[in-house]
């Protein structure tokens, strides 16, 4: 089923010049990630032969070359370590959405994951603490992604 | 990089350039039609005759011709029939890393003269439709989903930077201020007309994705441009030429693929001490190419870089060691890059006032630099003007190549 292309695991294709919804073709080292993401689970991997944690996207250790990596819970915990506030939207859909905050949450487990994070813009600041919510993704598809807002609550 | 790289320094020259433009209000014209014009105006500079040419080099495709291989529908056009052919596919720093590979080709002598071109046409639909969203820039799986602007992504360092070491958004202005000096002076540079501007203009600019204005950014202006350059072996440059420009030294890094990516490595330089977004492998660009050349950056009379934001200047002046790192925003407030009395830095705009058109603005960097050495200069002239630093980006400060270049034959 690797990178086979069928109405099951394609859940939305872009199209050049079109909506930005980035061409969602799980490979089978990434399809138990947004399977996870499904089950309110945020996933990342771990090698099991150095025990170095890792990106979900990662196929091999960068630290050992192994490729004995196993999917592991995140605690869904971990701070932001960098963001930008968005002004102007990439595509239409993602106009009624701005100003919106991207950034790379730095996981208590010591991986980085690109998200939004939730959060007033007025009050986004590096090192806030976070932790993960689950979304369904707006439009077709049936994507749950993995999002980030503060931990404290009424921030 | 070993010691035997040193052997390479000035062994190669570039013998002849040429370019092309349409500004708007021109007959729109593709990339190939200006990278065959760029082409042919490169090889009667260089006096030679098509069949002369058996290398050619180019980086990706145009952006808005995304056929792949294009260096063959580059040789195709032009009826070359190359033996040391590729795309070098590091972002837009494929071509100035292109002076490199055309260097060991010609001192390898498995080439004899060497086309590296590359052009892009910033007007057509395609550049319309995707110019804001972050299809090339992005990963589709991990990044994407969020809404992330190519801004937002480059602006993931500039916050860190200025979180780290206290850089401010007037440093990054002043960056943008002191390029239009050298823009409204230039014939082809997008803003040309556009006057110049003060610190407050740049802050006062609409917020794109934080910390970046909007001339923080530089603008996809509506021209095409491409351009061209013959690298020949030393030995042979001065039949050709009576203005070689002189290949001293060059290096290249890449870090990543993806900017979130970027956080998985460390260990290694740049980032030998744990990841983070403020260095870039333009320190070991730049340090191979200084070892080659034998020079420092003491001995830097211009500096041509690929910039699309202002904060990827002050890393990459750090990074070029004419500061230490995480003091490029003093480095600038002090007058470090001052269009008056500082060192000369873009002398067309840079892509902020001279405009990005695609990956292909790596070449109207290399090209101003040419012209300045050869003292061509469409623009202000630096005068005295001998060693010079070129320096092509990849993607999110992914992938960076250096290159010092002098109309000296030291």
């Amino acid at each position: 089923m690797a990178g086979k292309l069928s109405p099951e695991n394609l859940a939305e294709k872009v199209e050049f010049g079109g909506e930005l919804r980035g061409y969602h073709d799980p490979e089978s080292e990434t399809r138990e990630y947004w399977e996870g993401a499904k089950r309110n689970e945020l996933l990342i991997k771990k090698c099991q032969d150095c025990g170095k944690v890792l990106h979900p996207r990662r196929q091999v250790c960068g630290d050992c070359r192994s490729l004995n990596l196993q999917w592991t819970k995140s605690s869904g915990k971990g701070k932001v370590y960098s963001f930008s506030v968005v002004y102007r939207p990439p595509t239409p859909q993602w106009l009624d959405k701005i100003p919106y905050i991207v950034g790379i949450i730095e996981l208590e487990e010591g991986v980085y994951l690109f998200s939004n994070v939730l959060c007033d813009p007025e009050k986004i600041r590096t090192d806030l603490p976070v932790k993960v919510v689950f979304q369904k993704e707006e439009g077709g598809g049936g994507r749950v992604l993995p999002r980030f807002k503060p931990q404290a609550e009424n921030y | 990089m070993q010691a035997k790289a040193k052997q390479l320094r000035g062994k190669a020259a570039i013998i002849g350039i040429g370019y092309a433009y349409t500004q708007e209000g021109d007959i729109l014209k593709s990339p190939l039609r200006l990278i065959t014009e760029a082409s042919i105006a490169a090889i009667a500079d260089a006096h030679l005759e098509t069949k002369q040419i058996n290398g050619v080099l180019t980086q990706r495709p145009p952006l808005v011709d995304l056929h792949p291989q294009y260096n063959n529908v580059i040789a195709n056009e032009l009826k070359i029939v190359p033996t040391f052919s590729t795309e070098i596919t590091i972002h837009g720093a494929g071509i100035s890393t292109a002076i490199r590979l055309a260097a060991l080709g010609v001192f390898a002598g498995v080439t004899d003269f060497v086309l590296c071109t590359t052009g892009d046409t910033g007007n057509l639909w395609i550049t319309d439709k995707i110019r804001t969203n972050a299809f090339t820039e992005a990963d589709n799986q991990f990044e994407a989903p969020y809404g992330p602007l190519t801004p937002s992504l480059y602006a993931q360092i500039a916050q860190r930077h200025m979180y780290e070491f206290g850089t401010t958004s007037a440093q990054l202005a002043k960056v943008a201020v002191e390029h239009r000096k050298w823009a409204v002076r230039h014939p082809y540079a997008g803003m040309r007309d556009k006057g110049l501007i003060t610190i407050d203009d740049v802050l006062n600019s609409k917020m794109i994705a934080s910390p970046l204005h909007l001339l923080d950014c530089a603008p996809r202006c509506k021209i095409g441009t491409a351009g061209a350059f013959i690298v020949a072996s030393a030995e042979v440059a001065e039949r050709y030429t009576d203005k070689p420009i002189w290949i001293l030294g060059f290096g290249e890094a890449s870090t990543h693929e993806w900017i979130t990516d970027r956080m998985g490595l460390s260990g290694i330089p740049p980032v030998e001490k744990g990841p983070n977004l403020t260095a870039s492998g333009a320190e070991i660009a730049a340090r191979d190419a200084y070892e080659i050349a034998g020079v420092g950056p003491q001995d830097i009379d211009l500096v041509e870089l690929t910039a699309p934001f202002t904060h990827c200047e002050v890393v990459l002046m750090e990074d070029f060691g004419f500061c230490k790192k995480g003091e490029g925003g003093k480095f600038i407030e002090n007058g470090g890059m001052d269009f008056d009395g500082g060192l000369p830095v873009n002398t067309n705009g840079g892509l902020l006032s001279f405009g990005q058109v695609g990956p292909g603005c790596t070449m109207d960097i290399i090209i101003e630099g040419l012209k300045q050495l050869r003292h061509e200069a469409p623009g202000k002239q630096v005068e005295g003007v001998e060693i010079a630093l070129i320096h092509g980006n990849g993607g999110i400060m992914a992938c960076e190549s250096v290159a010092i270049l002098s109309n000296k034959k030291i």
